[in-house]
């Protein structure tokens, strides 16, 4: 009979399916066979990782349809064992998977719609921050304003979708059919918690991802138009930086304002 | 009033955080599961600490796998610790149970078998933890589907002994005790009886799926009859233990959800006054 590291060892591969080693150290009886008792195991381990894919990844399900989001379901959990303590996290690899597991890498946007998913789901539970407000910005000195430098709150991500997948994603979000998948110009999306706590997101435009970026790299304010001299008109830069400056600030996406030493 | 006793509570889940937030329901408690809460931050922790501000809470967890030959998950332990730090709950509580090997995490609550090894690994482990923690440790019976061919006592002798010698508690699940009895033809009552009252400092109440051959603890219906009579019998043996519906999936309205906390409390006090009368 095997010791505790054994058993452990033979029960966690009947779950995954790799022998039935187990079986012989199972008590048989004629109320209900010991293969039917392991086959209880089994079945909730897979119908409980099939549960958190579909709940993780509702849209990506409406896309596929339920024939196909069960093939993808049932490959996934087979090569992906979970190595996760928390189910939150286990549909980490699902883009990259999608990438790269035929039938679903010959339509891209399938691993683009996963990951918008996951990076709104790392946005609804980041880390609290506090947030600056307009009248933080509004309280310095004019003289420091090319040293200011911010900090984002810790749910801001930006999303860089190289498909029509987010408009895929809201299309099907409020149940109407989605478009053709398109592979466009690259496009990137803001998403970040909101204060109401809930999780949102905005498309960029160019000088605004540029600005986002150069501020995320801790570039000051001065650097910042700087940088989007190459982009835009000289005197259209203050008017443009205050314009998202205070957007951000009101959608809350700044936690900190600093000034540059 | 005995510090242990917290009277009747429910499991704090999602669905119902706005309802107990406006409506600041008659409940002496709450439960809340561990994991729900071990994210950085967002809706769960805004809810949770409004809600800790007016009712005691306990924790309760899934993925300590206490009975794990791996080596105990550090990580979770910290982010456990931060947690009750941050809420300071009354206990904390999980079950007896396995859930990963190898770091291969099953998500469930395995069985183990009921022998010497067993209990002196998993003594070992809940006295670290309960170390650890620095709270009161419950461990709940968990309702299982298979007997192992090395175990070597009762499922009730093999609680008692790890809670005996842990020094740990037992959260004693009234549902997996029917459920358990069902899968495997021994009496929930022999279960009950065999069971030290020394030890329990807690119930659940839940329901299950029947699939008349065998039972599974799905904590998506209402408390069946047999496991309500079975709670009458639990309240005549070990009396006033604080109790609580645990409730999953097809959670239902929270105005529901009290109804049944209301019989729960009906149920008590009617065997109370029945032992007072009786006195």
């Amino acid at each position: 009979m095997p010791g505790l590291t054994k058993l452990q060892q033979q029960f966690s591969d009947y779950l995954l399916s790799r022998n039935d080693e187990i079986s012989a150290c199972i008590v048989d009886d004629e109320r209900l066979n010991k293969h039917t008792r392991l086959e209880i195991y089994k079945n909730a381990y897979a119908i409980r990782l099939k549960i958190c894919i579909e709940t993780d990844h509702p849209v990506l399900g409406k896309y596929l349809g339920d024939k196909l989001f069960e093939t993808m379901a049932d490959d996934y959990i087979k090569k992906h064992p979970s190595h996760c303590t928390s189910l939150r996290d286990y549909c980490n690899d699902l883009p990259g998977y999608l990438d790269k597991t035929e039938p679903f890498t010959s339509t891209p946007i399938l691993a683009e719609i996963s990951a918008f998913e996951r990076t709104m789901l790392d946005a609804f539970d980041a880390y609290d921050d506090k947030r600056a407000t307009v009248e933080d910005l509004k309280s310095i000195k004019a003289n420091k304003w090319p040293s200011i430098k911010l900090d984002f709150h810790s749910s801001v991500r930006v999303f860089t979708a190289n498909w029509n997948s987010v408009e895929s994603w809201q299309a099907l979000k409020n149940d109407h059919a989605p478009p053709g998948a398109i592979k466009g110009t690259q496009q990137h999306w803001l998403v970040w918690r909101g204060v109401d706590l809930l999780t949102q997101f905005k498309s960029l435009t160019n000088e605004s991802y540029i600005m986002f970026n150069r501020f995320e790299s801790a570039d000051n304010y001065a650097d910042v138009c700087e940088t989007l001299l190459a982009h835009v008109p000289e005197d259209t830069i203050s008017e443009l930086t205050l314009k998202y400056l205070f957007e951000w600030l009101n959608y809350g996406l700044i936690k900190n304002i600093s000034i540059d030493s | 009033m005995d510090n242990d006793y917290l009277g009747f509570g429910l499991g704090l889940r999602i669905d119902h955080f706005q309802d107990v937030l406006e409506t600041r329901p008659d409940i002496d408690w709450f439960e809340i599961l561990s994991e729900n809460f071990m994210v950085a931050g967002g809706k769960p922790h805004y809810y949770l600490h409004a809600i800790r501000e007016h009712y005691p809470m306990v924790m309760h967890g899934v993925s300590l796998s206490i009975g794990s030959t791996d080596p105990i998950d550090t990580d979770y332990l910290k982010q456990l610790k931060r947690l009750a730090d941050d809420i300071e709950p009354k206990w904390f509580s999980d079950h007896l149970c396995w859930t990963s090997y190898n770091h291969i995490n099953s998500h469930d609550l395995l069985p183990l078998p009921y022998n010497e090894e067993a209990i002196n690994h998993v003594v070992e482990r809940v006295k670290f933890v309960q170390e650890y923690i620095g709270l009161t440790f419950l461990l709940e019976n968990v309702s299982s589907y298979l007997t192992f061919t090395n175990s070597e006592m009762e499922e009730w002798e093999f609680i008692n002994e790890i809670a005996k010698r842990a020094g740990c508690k037992i959260l004693l699940d009234i549902n997996n005790v029917y459920v358990s009895a069902r899968n495997h033809g021994f009496s929930a009552k022999d279960y009950l009886l065999g069971i030290d009252p020394e030890y329990v400092q807690q119930f659940h109440l839940a329901g299950h799926s029947d699939f008349g051959d065998y039972v599974i603890d799905t904590h998506d219906h209402d408390i069946a009859d047999p496991v309500w009579e079975l709670y009458r019998f639990a309240l005549k043996r070990f009396g006033q233990v604080s109790t609580m519906i645990e409730r999953d999936d097809h959670i239902p309205p929270f105005k529901d959800l009290y109804a049944e906390l209301c019989i729960a409390k009906k149920i008590a006090e009617e065997e109370f006054k029945k032992y007072a009368r009786a006195n």
